[in-house]
C-alpha cells in the first residue's frame, strides 16, 4: 500500500471529482431506513429499559458483562439430541439466521411453532459440565436470571422455549453464572465490549427473514 | 415531533424519559441506513447494523460527551459495526480488488442513463467493488460528506491515509464508470 504517500498525490482532479459528485448523487437516492424502523428500535430498548437503566460506564449492568471463553468441541451424538428436541416441539417453521459458511452448529435457535403473531422459539445450546445455563438479550433486558434452560438427557444439552413477537433480537447464553457464549448457528454481531451476540429475526409472515 | 437539539433530547432520555430517544432514531436512521447499506450492499444487512447500533447506542448514552455530536458519534459505533460484519462476510463476498490488480470495466464506457445521470446499478457495482477501506473512505467524505478532520475521528485512520483512500477509489470508479484508466 502507499497510503503513506503525502502532498499533491492525493489531490483529486477536475474529472475525478465530477465523477464523484455524480456517484455520489446516485447513491444517495433509494436509499431510506424503513418506514417503520424507529418502532423496532424502540421495542428492543424498551424491553432493555425496563430492566436495565443505562449505565455510564459500560452501558450494560454488571451481571452481563463478558468473558471471553472458547467452547469445547462436541460430539455428533450430543448436537443430534438437541435437534432432536427441537423436531419434538413441532415445526411450523423454522426461522434462525443463516451462518455464514453455512457450518452445523452446537447451539440452535429456532423458531418452532406459530400462534398469531408469537413465535415460540426454541433455545438450544450443546454444553457438557454446565451446572447453570440462562439466556440472555434484548427481550429480557439481559437478565441472567429471567430465563434459565432446563438440562436434558444426559445434562449436556439445555433447552428453553420462549414465546417472542416478531422483531429482531440479540441474545446470548450465559454459562455457570459467568461465562457469555454466543449462539454459533446464528448470526453473531459484535458489540461495544469487544464480545458477540447473537441475532434472531421473526417476521410476521413465519418465514425466514 | 420537537424542536429540542438532539443534547436535549439525550438528556431527557437520561433522565429518564426513555420514549424520547426514538425522535433520535428519526432523525439519523436514514443517513445511517444510507451509509450502512451502501457500504454493505444488501438491506437486510444494513438494518441489523443499524438497530445494533442505535442499541448499542442507547446503552452507552451516558458516555456520549457531546451530545450535540451525537450523529458522528453514532457514525463511529456504524462504521464498526459494518466492518465487524464485513469481515464476517468473508472475502469471497467482498470481492476484494487490490491497489496493483487490473480492475475489469463492468459496463463499458460510462452508460448515463439521462443527463449528466449514472445507471444506479452499475455504480453500486462498481462500488462493491472497491476494497471497504476505499468505499468506507469515499462514502464518508463524498456520500455523507464528512470533513476530514470527522473522518479522522470516526475510523481511526491519518489525514494521509484517508486522503489516498479517497483518491485511489476515485480513480478506481472512474476507471470502471468511464473507462478511464490513470496514469
Amino acid at each position: 500500500m502507499r497510503e503513506h504517500e503525502q502532498g499533491d498525490a492525493t489531490e483529486l482532479t477536475a474529472a475525478e471529482a465530477a465523477l464523484a459528485a455524480r456517484v455520489a448523487t446516485t447513491l444517495r437516492a433509494d436509499a431510506a431506513a424503513p418506514a417503520d424502523f424507529d418502532v423496532t428500535v424502540m421495542r428492543a430498548i424498551r424491553a432493555e429499559a425496563s430492566v436495565s437503566p443505562v449505565h455510564a460506564e459500560t452501558g450494560r449492568p454488571w451481571w452481563t458483562r463478558k468473558r471471553p471463553i472458547a467452547l469445547s468441541p462436541l460430539g455428533g451424538l450430543a448436537l443430534a439430541a438437541g435437534f432432536a428436541g427441537i423436531v419434538a416441539l413441532g415445526t411450523l417453521a423454522a426461522v434462525r439466521e443463516s451462518v455464514p459458511g453455512g457450518a452445523p452448529a452446537v447451539a440452535a435457535a429456532e423458531a418452532a411453532a406459530r400462534v398469531d403473531t408469537v413465535h415460540l422459539v426454541r433455545f438450544v445450546l450443546v454444553r457438557p459440565g454446565a451446572q447453570q445455563v440462562s439466556l440472555v438479550g434484548d427481550f429480557n433486558g439481559w437478565s441472567r436470571e429471567a430465563m434459565p434452560l432446563q438440562a436434558a438427557d444426559d445434562g449436556s444439552v439445555w433447552t428453553l422455549s420462549v414465546p417472542l413477537a416478531p422483531g429482531r433480537y440479540e441474545y446470548a447464553f450465559v454459562v455457570d453464572g459467568q461465562q457469555w457464549v454466543a449462539d454459533p448457528s446464528a448470526r453473531a454481531v459484535r458489540d461495544e465490549f469487544g464480545g458477540e451476540t447473537s441475532v434472531l429475526r421473526l417476521s410476521a409472515g413465519d418465514r425466514a427473514m | 415531533m420537537n424542536d429540542l437539539s438532539d443534547a436535549e433530547i439525550i438528556r431527557a432520555v437520561l433522565a429518564g424519559r426513555t420514549d424520547d430517544y426514538a425522535e433520535l432514531v428519526r432523525r439519523h436512521r436514514d443517513a445511517q441506513f444510507r451509509f450502512a447499506l451502501r457500504m454493505l450492499g444488501d438491506r437486510d444487512d444494513a438494518e441489523d447494523v443499524l438497530q445494533s447500533a442505535f442499541v448499542r447506542a442507547y446503552r452507552s448514552l451516558a458516555s456520549c460527551r457531546e451530545p450535540d455530536r451525537f450523529g458522528a458519534w453514532l457514525r463511529r459505533i456504524v462504521v464498526n459495526e459494518c466492518r465487524t460484519l464485513g469481515a464476517a462476510r468473508g472475502r469471497r463476498e467482498l470481492r476484494l480488488v487490490r491497489d496493483e490488480g487490473v480492475l475489469d470495466r463492468l459496463e463499458g464506457p460510462g452508460a448515463p442513463a439521462e443527463e449528466g445521470g449514472l445507471d444506479p446499478e452499475v455504480v453500486r457495482r462498481a462500488l462493491d467493488r472497491l476494497t471497504p477501506d476505499l468505499r468506507e473512505a469515499f462514502l464518508l467524505k463524498h456520500v455523507e460528506d464528512h470533513s476530514y478532520e470527522e473522518m479522522m475521528e470516526i475510523t481511526g485512520a491519518g489525514l494521509s491515509a484517508l486522503k489516498m483512500r479517497v483518491k485511489r477509489a476515485c480513480e478506481q470508479l472512474r476507471e470502471q464508470l468511464e473507462g478511464v484508466r490513470d496514469a
